[in-house]
């Protein structure tokens, strides 16, 4: 076929809302040629998703195109109406979503829901349809027994391959992505992702990838298009975009995410001044390193619940001024332990040292009467999730203060603004509540309420796994800052190994409780003994090799 | 605050109907509030010779057997009954969240105790419960707000529990914990108010059906007694004149009546709006 399979020429899409009219999308450009690929990144309210649902047709009512044109085969179909679409939908554009087990149906089993895909493109018997679906489940991967299967019973990367199953159930030309592995473990993505790409190259399709993940377009797509603002700042070939970023944006965008030899400072690098925390130069804080005794001792910890065993005999140390990281996928444990160190929840077993004391001793329920307290702080993984909604910023940050340090009065207020500079907010945030702040200023008030109080030992439970990549950046280099500058321990809880290797010394990798590897973050990166640590860090999408796709494009 | 009036601002424009039930709501509360100085007449004075007399520009509307201004009695009655209401719903929401919102929080026994103990409350038919409560404790307007406060009881249990049961495990109750909070005072400092706005709602849609409950009881002579100007009653007393033609005398309390129901039940489904702050962008 000559021409491009999806033509899109100065595509507007305006919301109308009570604040009057929000243009989401504001002019782009793009095609697509068959059988190739593109990424389209960007961070949250970029307008990457709704360009993606503007060309399905998927578009909430209150939008609107206001300009432009979509042209899917030299057809237009920018106004096409419900009918045409139905006939497009499915058939010839096929759209793979977010979140996989909500896309599902809960209570109709995943081979049913295939045959629902399948009878929608065909009318075909029931007995056809059941052998499409059979064959959609062997392409995915997924054994036939797991036909009868209700989405509950499967994991989320399973899910997602059932969804995959059904968005080629209609053997559509195209096929769009929106961020299909959010979510998923690394892992897990990569055996999403590589199925994907297999598909794609098997049945001669088009890909629109939508991602905030740049290694992940650069992995899996021909061609990387930017999006910021509603606008496409850059669009080039993977290889070419990532080598030699032409737009700042572009260039602030591939600074910002951890690769396996990045700095913190690099991360920030390409950032203007004004947008990096307002941090003080840097002090020279003496390590300590194996000088003084452990600050915390966690023997042979173990957790279980109802049938599970949650963390099983984990033992670990960690020095002043030290940070060590604790890497694992979902189910490994590593949250639990986080909690448990907090004296969030109890444990069934082993001791928690910290400072000489014995703490595992104090139950959960009375811990917040220790002095201690305020020794350990947590910072959480949501930012959003972790304000309460009915406390204005200050209050946010002023509650353990008040509670832990029973400051009152001038010098409560004192002690919230000090920490709030600290984290670089300015002081007219802090009459805010937390529906009035964006996610990066809300992931400082978590830290800043973190330290207002002076711990000595942060735990850090994903901290920047909800943020997107340049908030992510500016985040890592605060909390490094402040370890630098306050002498902070930190236990770092992430999933992004990228991550804890920048902010960690130690490395521990757990996997359904259990550490299977343990050492300095250099040596465990360099060369992972347990084939688990292999696994993990082979999953990582990273940009700086060629594009698995980009020999077919 | 600007922003909680600007808010408020924008739900009573782009809701006419609340705006209709919130100034009725209000209207209701400072006429009753001021009763005893705005009342024409005085509503507990008979005078006789006056009789039955139709609405008219002096009696608005109308008399009654003894001659007592209705319009004076309803606007004494909206005092009383609204009081009732008011203290019934208090009372009830006080017990109830406190009661619900630990439920909800500790979970475990004391959660299936209580849940049991709601649902046998919930399996009686409430008014019968309403009056044999009454009939037992004695005729007193206290007791009557005691048994509307008992038979509410089980909703304000079950939805501050859901209310919470859904918070409990969010990352600002972990937050407050490593903050330095017991479990006793994230309950009371973080969750409470955090239901308060879905609450309000409930309060709303409950004053009217309390409203209601009090009068039902006065109308069958339980609670409030004549001569004391009630809405029950007087319905309860004006329902034998209409077959011999004098309406005003159970029409008005009936209205008003209906009028407090209607105004709160709206008003109910506007404050969700106003107090939602996801609904504030």
């Amino acid at each position: 076929m000559s021409g491009p399979l999806l033509q899109v020429e100065d595509l507007h899409v305006s919301f109308s809302t009570r604040g009057g009219i929000v243009e989401a999308v504001r002019g782009i450009s793009f095609s697509v040629a068959p059988g190739k690929t593109l990424a389209i990144v960007g961070e949250s309210g970029s307008g990457k998703s709704v360009t993606a649902y503007a060309v399905t047709q998927l578009l909430d009512t209150s939008a609107r195109i206001a300009r432009g044109q979509i042209r899917f085969r030299g057809q237009d179909i920018t106004r096409a109406d419900a009918a045409q679409m139905q006939a497009l939908r499915g058939a010839a554009v096929s759209m793979v979503f977010q979140s996989p087990r909500s896309a599902l149906n809960p209570i109709r089993s995943i081979g049913r829901q295939i045959m629902d895909a399948v009878g929608a493109h065909h009318a075909l018997p029931k007995a056809a349809q059941r052998a499409r679906a059979l064959e959609l489940l062997q392409a995915v991967r997924i054994p036939e027994d797991r036909f009868d299967a209700y989405p509950g019973e499967l994991s989320g990367g399973m899910c997602q391959r059932v969804l995959i199953a059904m968005a080629i159930a209609g053997s559509p030309a195209l096929l769009i992505a929106d961020e299909p592995t959010t979510g998923l473990d690394v892992t897990t993505q990569k055996a999403v992702m590589d199925l994907l790409a297999r598909l794609i190259v098997e049945r001669n399709m088009s890909l629109i990838l939508i991602t905030h993940d740049l290694g992940l377009a650069a992995q899996y797509c021909a061609d990387v298009a930017v999006m910021q603002q509603g606008k496409m700042v850059e669009q080039a070939p993977a290889a070419a975009l990532f080598r030699n970023p032409q737009h700042e944006y572009t260039r602030k965008l591939v600074a910002a995410s951890p690769t396996f030899n990045s700095t913190v400072a690099d991360l920030v690098s390409a950032m203007p001044a004004t947008d990096r925390p307002g941090c003080r130069p840097e002090r020279s804080v003496e390590r300590r390193e194996g000088s003084t005794a452990p600050l915390l001792e966690a023997h042979n910890l173990i957790k279980r619940y109802a049938n599970a065993t949650a963390v099983g005999d984990v033992s670990f140390s960690l020095k002043r001024g030290e940070s060590l990281g604790v890497v694992g996928e979902s189910g490994s444990g590593k949250s639990t332990i986080s909690r448990m160190v907090c004296r969030l929840i109890d444990q069934d077993g082993g001791r928690i040292v910290f400072n000489g004391s014995d703490i595992g001793t104090i139950p959960a329920r009375d811990f917040h009467a220790s002095p201690l307290r305020r020794d350990i702080q947590i910072v959480f993984q949501d930012p959003h999730d972790s304000l309460n909604p009915r406390f204005s910023a200050f209050d946010c940050i002023a509650h353990p203060v008040r509670r832990l340090l029973k400051l009152t009065g001038t010098a409560l207020q004192r002690r919230v603004a000090e920490s709030a500079e600290r984290c670089g907010l300015s002081p007219d945030l802090l009459p805010r509540f937390p529906h009035q702040l964006s996610g990066g200023q809300k992931a400082r008030i978590g830290i800043a309420r973190a330290i207002a109080v002076e711990p000595r030992l942060l735990v850090l439970d994903e901290p920047t796994a909800a943020l997107d990549v340049s908030v992510q950046a500016i985040v890592l280099k605060l909390l490094d800052d402040l370890r630098r500058d306050e002498g902070l321990a930190f236990l770092f809880v992430s999933h992004d190994l990228n991550v804890v290797r920048m902010m960690c010394e130690h490395i521990i990798v757990m996997r359904q409780g259990q550490i299977v590897e343990s050492g300095a973050s250099k040596g465990l990166f360099a060369a992972p003994k347990a084939a688990y640590t292999r696994d993990l860090l082979a999953a990582i999408p990273h940009f700086e090799p060629e594009p698995v796709l980009a020999a077919e494009a | 605050m600007n922003a909680t009036l600007r808010h408020t601002g924008w739900v009573l424009r782009s809701n006419p109907v609340t705006t209709f039930a919130a100034g009725g709501a209000l209207a209701m509360v400072i006429v009753a509030i001021l009763s005893p100085w705005i009342a024409p007449f005085d509503p507990v004075a008979s005078n006789v010779p006056n009789a039955l007399q139709p609405p008219s520009l002096t009696h608005w509307a109308g008399t009654d057997q003894l001659g007592r201004d209705i319009f004076s009695r309803l606007i004494a009655a909206a005092k009383l009954d609204l009081a009732i209401a008011a203290s019934a719903v208090g009372l009830s929401f006080a017990v109830g969240a406190v009661i619900g919102s630990f439920c909800g929080y500790r979970g475990g026994r004391l959660d299936r105790a209580v849940g049991r103990i709601v649902d046998v409350l919930m399996a009686f038919p409430l008014f019968v419960l309403a009056m044999a409560l009454v009939a037992a404790l004695g005729n007193r307007v206290e007791n009557i707000i005691i048994a509307t406060a008992i038979i509410n009881l089980p909703f304000y249990i079950r939805f501050a529990r859901a209310e919470v049961n859904v918070r409990r495990n969010a990352g600002w109750v972990e937050a407050a914990r490593a903050g330095g909070d017991s479990h006793m005072s994230i309950v009371l400092h973080f969750l409470l108010p955090n239901i308060l706005p879905t609450m309000a709602v409930q309060i709303s849609l409950n004053l009217g059906w309390a409203i209601l409950n009090a009068a039902g009881l006065s109308f069958l002579g339980l609670g409030v007694q004549a001569p004391t100007p009630e809405w029950g009653i007087m319905v309860a007393e004006g329902a034998r004149f209409i077959s011999t033609g004098q309406w005003w005398l159970v029409t008005f309390p009936g209205l008003a009546l209906m009028l407090a129901v209607l105004c709160f039940n709206l008003l109910g489904d506007g404050l969700r709006d106003i107090l939602d702050p996801r609904m504030r962008t």
